[in-house]
């Protein structure tokens, strides 16, 4: 009963974070922000790692990164990797004012969901086809940077304090990351050495890739709607 | 520095991962079909949507002046073509700048009907609604609410009280608005941003 316990328990963070479909700034937030004027450190902050802790399709993603990674020092080096991606993207987009389309983003955002199931299950082995993962996770990492700098710029930031608010939005997601993180790898560390790991390993990478499919799905559907 | 190993310890047959992908990618498939574009985008191929209730979820919410608007049965009656009346009761123009917009309202007793015709140069966001003098804005009734050029028909008054439009230019150039309307008109009131004032009928010549 016991050594089910904890895939339960993951496949019910999911579900959980599911909700969060519909992963945007709430109009709630919007409409702070909009007051907001000059620097907020404390405000952003907070909005940053909201968005992470929020954001299935980013919690996905890290689960994906991680779900092999038995040291603690492949975590910080991939972790690393992902958020110099995502905070080069983020910040330059916002700066420098440019952006992608949201739906679009968010599509690549789901299939960075499913490449990483992907490549869980030996996938890119069997086909013979060698990418460095490190290389792939930065790479994402600069997508999953860009749908966060197109959330940004749709909160319509106020020139007075840009790059305070920027920044401190920034170091918000690493807090959201980290906080996310801990969690997933302490489960992950649970699970592990209990005999349900590797049979449950097979479905839960391919329940993963059915997630970033229905990202996907939902957001090409938005994009070709809209 | 050595790529670290992660992939499954014992990966799974290619026989097993196609399927597994499949899988994943049917079950993703039927997720998004079913359940996805019905509550987020209203689109239902499978009526999976309709019979959970689903397609609900992506209809843009009423607002309370326009769910006491749909109750009414009989109120306007639109036509394609201006109605043509013996003589018209007044006829009123304005040019609305960029953003800028005017509420007219006419004072119409209950069951009283109005015939009316109005036209703008260019697409003006409305509100056709109605405040009971019984009870006021509190009770106030919606009963259209659109973007359009031009509205003609008929006007069922539910009510005593003051009956009319909204209207607000929403594009970057001035638009002209020019209204009609024919019927037992008792009074016309003029909203600018919310400060009423009375104005006289100018029936046309």
């Amino acid at each position: 009963m016991l050594r089910w316990a904890l895939p339960l328990l993951l496949l019910g963070l999911l579900l959980a974070a599911d909700s969060a479909l519909a992963h945007d700034i709430s109009q709630a937030d919007r409409a702070a922000v909009a007051r907001i004027e000059g620097p907020a450190p404390g405000a952003f902050l907070y909005l940053g790692a909201k968005h992470m802790v929020t954001g299935i399709d980013h919690i996905l993603f890290l689960i994906g990164v991680i779900f092999f990674l038995y040291r603690l020092r492949d975590v910080v080096i991939y972790v690393t990797m992902f958020t110099i991606g995502h905070s080069l993207t983020l910040m330059g987009g916002v700066l420098l004012n440019t952006g992608a389309n949201a739906y679009i983003v968010d599509a690549i955002i789901g299939f960075s969901v499913v490449y990483k199931a992907f490549e869980n299950l030996g996938g890119f082995r069997r086909l013979g086809i060698a990418i460095d993962t490190r290389t792939a996770v930065l790479v994402f990492g600069l997508f999953h940077g860009l749908g966060l700098a197109t959330k940004v710029r749709d909160l319509g930031l106020s020139d007075d304090g840009l790059l305070v608010n920027l920044i401190s939005f920034n170091i918000g997601v690493e807090v959201g990351q980290v906080a996310v993180l801990a969690v997933v790898v302490t489960l992950f560390n649970l699970w592990r050495p209990t005999r349900t790991f590797a049979p449950g390993a097979f479905y839960a990478n391919l329940a993963l890739m059915a997630g970033g499919f229905v990202l996907m799905g939902y957001q090409l559907t938005g994009y070709f709607n809209s | 520095m050595t790529d670290p190993d992660v992939s499954t310890p014992t990966a799974p047959s290619g026989k097993k991962l196609l399927i597994g992908s499949v899988a994943a990618l049917a079950a993703a498939g039927v997720g998004v079909v079913g359940f996805v574009l019905p509550a987020e985008f209203g689109i239902d191929p499978l009526g999976i949507g309709n019979a959970l209730g689903l397609t609900e979820l992506s209809e843009p919410g009423l607002n309370e002046e326009q769910i006491r608007g749909n109750k009414r049965v009989g109120v306007l009656a639109l036509s394609d073509q201006p109605p043509q009346p013996e003589a018209w009761s007044d006829r009123w123009q304005i040019t609305l700048r960029p953003y800028e917009a005017i509420e007219l309202k006419y004072t119409l007793a209950e069951k009283a009907l109005l015939d009316f015709s109005w036209t703008a140069t260019a697409p003006l966001y409305y509100d056709l609604h109605s405040h009971p003098f019984d009870g006021g804005d509190a009770l106030t009734e919606t009963y259209s609410l659109d973007t359009l050029s031009q509205m003609h028909g008929r006007y069922v008054a539910q009510f005593t009280g003051l009956h009319g439009w909204y209207w607000q230019n929403r594009t970057m150039s001035d638009v002209t608005l020019t209204i009609q309307a024919a019927g037992p008109i008792e009074g016309s009131t003029l909203f600018e941003m919310g400060v009423p004032s009375e104005r006289e009928l100018t029936p046309p010549e």
